[in-house]
């Protein structure tokens, strides 16, 4: 009953916060309603036992790339950010078609398929391990080569960004 | 009344799809690029929900690969945002038409 009362809370919310995000004039407020989001999603993660996740939501999301996004911000000028003009439903019949047709196609999907029930009764890890010992199986095991590809993207990113950044192109 | 797997694809699609107007209706290039980041947290949402409901760690596995990438993005991105800020004095995504010259 709480987990019902939970997840709906966090539906709300979520959605929520991204519409109002979306629709903000002010960028920074725009980025104060993505946080909100980001911390609803941490506990919708944590309602769906994943509690590694929500934490590395709470530290990679909300501690290090909304901080990237409000360190640039104010790097360029802000009083140019409030002056851009843009109409906000310029493009509403072009948004309007393609997010239908993607609606269209993702329902089409689920009402075909009926594979997707709620089986509790499955697999139901015999193991008594908890999820960063579990995640941290997959990971350095079966996954070990996409994660060390994975470092090797942040690597590239890294160089990438601070050579973008330091030299006048 | 039980939550089911389809309750959260729900979720995670219908942030996908707020992300995609986002993306398509707002000209701020930053809006633009945060409105990436919220398609990304809808497929986040979507893979941990199928990793809890059908008892399989890649779903996770996958999440923070995810994760890794948008945080590649945004540091390259918000890089070549600052580029283009200086060389062009603008955010409105309509005016970046360098390679059209």
């Amino acid at each position: 009953m709480f987990a019902t009362l939970f997840f709906y809370y966090l539906f709300v919310m979520i959605l929520a916060s991204a519409v109002l995000m979306i629709t903000r004039k002010h960028i920074v407020h725009a980025v104060l309603y993505m946080l909100l989001m980001f911390f609803h999603i941490a506990g919708l993660y944590i309602l769906l036992e994943a509690e590694f996740l929500a934490a590395v939501q709470l530290i990679v999301y909300a501690g290090a790339i909304l901080v990237l996004y409000l360190f640039v911000i104010m790097l360029v000028n802000i009083r140019q950010l409030e002056t851009l003009r843009e109409q906000l439903f310029g493009h509403l019949p072009f948004a309007l078609v393609s997010a239908g047709l993607l609606c269209a196609g993702v329902v089409g999907i689920l009402i075909q398929e009926t594979a997707f029930k709620d089986s509790p009764a499955a697999v139901q890890a015999a193991t008594q391990m908890s999820n960063p010992e579990l995640l941290g199986q997959a990971l350095f095991t079966q996954y070990l080569f996409p994660f060390e590809v994975a470092s090797l993207i942040l690597l590239v990113a890294l160089v990438g960004a601070v050579l973008l950044a330091s030299r006048k192109i | 009344m039980t939550i089911t797997l389809e309750h959260y694809i729900l979720l995670g699609t219908l942030l996908f799809l707020i992300g995609v107007a986002g993306f398509l209706i707002r000209r701020n290039i930053f809006l633009m690029f945060m409105s990436i980041e919220l398609m990304m947290n809808g497929v986040n949402i979507c893979f941990v929900s199928f990793a809890r409901y059908y008892h399989d760690m890649a779903g996770q596995v996958f999440v923070i690969f995810v994760m890794t990438v948008a945080a590649a993005e945004a540091a390259v991105g918000l890089a070549i945002i600052l580029i283009l800020y200086r060389n062009r004095e603008t955010l409105n995504a309509d005016e970046f038409h360098l390679m059209k010259h």
